[in-house]
């Protein structure tokens, strides 16, 4: 991708309000996702990060505003959306799960054949799950279904993937392998990436600007070294942080 | 007794066919609802068919027409009143299943001379069961397997986990409403013969008893259609051999049907691994 290219608009959200039960919930005066960049949404929760989210991926339509870019030719938006728990009898596999990405583009009367099964499968195999194919989809780890989510979301062959939260309710070590794996994607397809978190300490090493949301509003855009202060946290969250430098990167304490 | 004399009855070559038909119907509704945890669906919307039978009955119109009416309009209203209200699907079912059993009773307090036709909708009679109603139930029955043949890949998706194809670009909203409307149609069609209350055992006993054998959701369907047939005919057969009330019967078999498949399940192992 050239420097022109990357620097063009994914995505641009211009005067969008979303007013869900006579309340705004989300205001962007202008928001603009560039073209193969990674980035992190932060906020405390009921700042409307999940919301934009859903505005982008065409889920939500807003009260007033354009969101120009998604959903066009060369934006297609696919969203892995945050988990929830599953019943461990669901009588669905991963594989078939996955599958589910591609459904909308095959269209009502057509069946998913040979070549969505393999491209499933070689998305499996990419997020690192190709060996949990058969398995039904609830009796799996919250990383696994993570992974599903992902492998999922990228059937839909998105320009621009949106990740809800993807390291929620997951373990250390889970969280660790799901964050190394959006990053190993990221750089292998070049996706443009936004990913709403709550995990801090992962921003500076996946992305390249972050947007800080409060009461609905963008408060703050820039890189992801210069949000993690302890005074820009502070303002954010409404407690008090400590930021330590660790081998020349900030480290979120609270 | 000889076995085959029971053939011999038109009653009961037409229950036997009411029977097998209602049971393919119901059950695969009963899938929906056991995967969707909308259970208590069946009886909601078999209230709002009584009461629009008794509401046909009322005004002098078709009984049928009447049941067909308000258990689809029930089914229009309990999708939209959960995706837009501040409430689970399951209190919307709540809501509209107590609204239903008011209107059932008012209409049978408005209801003039012998009550004895309206009782009749809610107990069902499958061995007095019309062609009318065979047909109906059949083409109710061919239907659904035909829909299920056509959209699997939209009901699985939507069954399975409603927001994950919705996220997918799937219209799931418009799936989930056209499933919660199959299950109206069913749930009317199985009224002249397995009644407005027994319905309900029909539709979750033997889905829920396929939930415990499978992981697959092609199986499941099968399954709960075999299970469903075999209840409705083992049913049939019981009754007519010991003279036995023959929806009572029919009901019990599935629930039989049901405890012998939970307590066989080999998802039973996998729970206690789970999580």
């Amino acid at each position: 991708m050239s420097g022109a290219d990357r620097d063009a608009p994914a995505v641009t959200l211009l005067d969008v309000r979303v007013v869900r039960q006579g309340r705004a919930v989300l205001r962007v005066r202008e928001l603009v996702v560039k073209r193969g960049e990674f980035l992190g949404v932060i906020g405390p929760n009921g700042s409307g990060k999940s919301t934009l989210l859903a505005v982008v991926a065409g889920r939500l339509r807003p009260a007033t505003g354009k969101i120009l870019g998604a959903g066009t030719a060369g934006g297609r938006v696919a969203l892995a959306a945050q988990m929830t728990a599953l019943d461990p009898r669901l009588p669905i596999s991963i594989l078939e799960s996955v599958m589910v990405g591609a459904y909308a583009e095959l269209g009502a009367l057509r069946r998913p054949g040979p070549k969505v099964r393999a491209r499933a499968r070689q998305l499996l195999d990419m997020v690192g799950i190709a060996h949990l194919a058969d398995r039904p989809i609830g009796l799996c780890s919250g990383g696994e279904a993570q992974r599903a989510a992902i492998a999922r979301a990228l059937l839909q062959r998105p320009d621009v993937l949106l990740l809800d939260e993807p390291t929620s309710a997951l373990d250390w070590r889970a969280q660790r392998e799901i964050l190394a794996c959006i990053k190993d994607i990221h750089s292998r397809l070049g996706l443009t990436t936004v990913m709403v978190t709550h995990e801090l300490n992962a921003l500076p090493e996946l992305c390249d600007r972050v947007l800080v949301l409060r009461a609905g509003e963008p408060v703050w855009l820039g890189s992801a070294r210069e949000a993690l202060t302890p005074q820009r946290l502070a303002e954010t969250f409404g407690i008090p942080f400590t930021v330590l430098d660790h081998r020349d990167r900030p480290v979120v304490l609270f | 007794m000889d076995p085959l004399s029971l053939f011999d009855h038109a009653f009961m070559r037409h229950a036997l066919l009411a029977g097998a038909f209602a049971g393919v119907c119901c059950s695969l509704a009963g899938v929906f609802a056991v995967l969707m945890r909308l259970s208590f669906i069946g009886v909601c919307l078999a209230h709002a068919a009584f009461a629009g039978g008794l509401l046909a009955m009322v005004l002098g119109g078709d009984p049928l027409l009447g049941s067909l009416f308000l258990s689809l309009g029930s089914a229009a209203v309990i999708g939209p009143m959960a995706d837009r209200g501040n409430f689970s699907p399951d209190t919307a079912v709540g809501i509209v299943f107590s609204t239903m059993l008011g209107a059932a009773i008012l209409c049978i307090g408005l209801l003039p001379g012998s009550r004895a036709e309206a009782l009749g909708l809610f107990w069902g009679n499958i061995l007095t069961v019309s062609t009318r109603d065979v047909w109906l139930l059949g083409a109710t029955a061919l239907t659904a397997i035909a829909a299920l043949g056509i959209f699997f890949k939209e009901i699985q998706a939507v069954a399975c986990h409603r927001d994950i194809a919705a996220a997918a670009g799937l219209p799931a909203t418009a799936i989930f409403y056209a499933i919660l409307c199959f299950t109206g149609v069913t749930v009317t069609a199985c009224l002249p013969s397995v009644g407005g209350l027994l319905v309900y055992s029909l539709i979750i006993n033997p889905a829920a008893a396929a939930y415990q054998l499978t992981y697959s959701l092609r199986r499941m369907f099968l399954l709960a259609a075999v299970f469903g047939v075999v209840s409705s005919e083992a049913g049939l057969l019981f009754s007519y051999a010991f003279d036995l009330p023959a929806g009572a019967s029919i009901v019990l078999t599935s629930s039989v049907v049901f405890v012998i498949c939970a307590a066989f399940s080999p998802k039973r192992a996998n729970r206690h691994t789970a999580g």
